[in-house]
């Protein structure tokens, strides 16, 4: 991969400039320092997501009450749908993994088809996760009724039938800011594609702008798996 | 030039240098293996759901342990860090200290929170008993 030749040198020589004390490239490194600040924003709702909970603890639904709703079947069955948009991540992972090893051997036809296969799965999980909103924002037949009489179904950005307020919010915020992020990562493997496709890459010699475009796809997972533990299952 | 330490060379592959066969068994190992962590995962989740045993408290730990076998598996193979250098690892893992500190602080915060029944600010709401969380 690398070439590298290591000496023993001292500190000063190897930080002072024009070496490469991580031995790593730029691109790919500035890549990992942004995922990092992208890891701490995500923390940051997820970590608020959990101490509105404990502060809501009695308003708070349970999510298995909530999250299922499985396309074409009537009835309720919690945790079968989100484990598929798990799966389906998962496996868009392993296609964009792939796609990184055949950039590494110069295999520009491999390159292709893995990371056809990864957006596709990327835009799977899209789709999946705009049915789980529909089915979240439209709600049950016999809502919630309030002290005044009236009914409210589903949820939106002012009320919820589910619980407390911060349910609905959260929801949004957090799965909508990851689904943004799968978004904008499949539109760069879209341009990653027509890239590789017109031989930018074998021309220059190296594939690591799939690697890194790859980073930020497994990023995109990451975050995922994180928000299935925290949503659905704790 | 004096300074040699580690110097950073992409590794070019020419138009007619030959393509090495694929060595992906390891890919397809990590995912049989994420699968499966999954799979416990939600088993318990579901099982756990029908059939209540008291053991919340020991799942909710369960899942978040599991959680982070599969964030350590997706980081250090798929990610590839287990390839970089201790340095640049550590580097990375000062997110890991922060992160830590400011979970168990938060989460202490908002089960303070409930404890002293404080009430949040409740603009566009409808039920103004806050009983229904509404």
């Amino acid at each position: 991969m690398a070439h590298s030749t290591t000496e023993h040198v001292s500190a000063k020589q190897a930080w002072g400039g024009a070496a490469a004390p991580y031995n790593i490239s730029w691109g790919k490194m500035m890549m990992w320092f942004f995922l990092v600040s992208d890891a701490l924003t995500f923390s940051a709702l997820l970590i608020y997501y959990g101490a509105t909970r404990n502060a809501n603890a009695q308003h708070w639904p349970d999510p298995d009450g909530v999250f299922n709703h499985f396309p074409g079947v009537e009835g309720h069955i919690p945790l079968i749908f989100v484990s598929l948009m798990t799966f389906i991540l998962i496996m868009s992972s392993v296609t964009m993994v792939l796609a990184v090893d055949a950039g590494h051997r110069g295999d520009k036809k491999k390159v292709v088809i893995w990371l056809i296969l990864t957006i596709i799965g990327g835009f799977m999980f899209l789709g999946s996760q705009a049915y789980e909103w529909t089915q979240f924002i439209t709600g049950t037949v016999h809502g919630f009724q309030l002290p005044d009489g009236s009914h409210i179904h589903g949820a939106s950005m002012i009320e919820n039938e589910y619980g407390a307020k911060a349910f609905a919010n959260l929801f949004f915020l957090i799965t909508g800011f990851h689904g943004t992020h799968v978004f904008s990562g499949v539109i760069l493997n879209i341009i990653t594609l027509i890239m590789v496709i017109k031989g930018v890459f074998a021309r220059r010699g190296h594939y690591e702008w799939v690697e890194k475009v790859g980073l930020y796809w497994h990023f995109v997972d990451l975050v995922w798996v994180f928000v299935f533990t925290f949503f659905y299952l704790i | 030039m004096a300074m040699e330490y580690d110097y950073y060379e992409q590794h070019i592959h020419h138009p007619n240098d030959p393509i090495a066969p694929a060595k992906t068994r390891w890919i397809w190992n990590i995912f049989w293996l994420l699968l499966a962590v999954t799979t416990v995962e939600v088993s318990l989740a579901f099982a756990n759901y029908y059939q209540h045993f008291g053991i919340d408290q020991i799942l909710k730990v369960v899942y978040i342990v599991l959680t982070l076998v599969k964030a350590g598996f997706i980081i250090f193979w798929y990610m590839h860090l287990k390839d970089e250098k201790k340095s640049f690892k550590l580097t990375l893992g000062c997110l890991v200290v922060v992160l830590t500190y400011f979970i168990i602080l938060m989460l202490n915060e908002g089960y303070h929170q409930n404890i002293v029944h404080y009430d949040f600010p409740v603009f566009m709401q409808r039920d103004p008993s806050g009983l229904t969380g509404h």
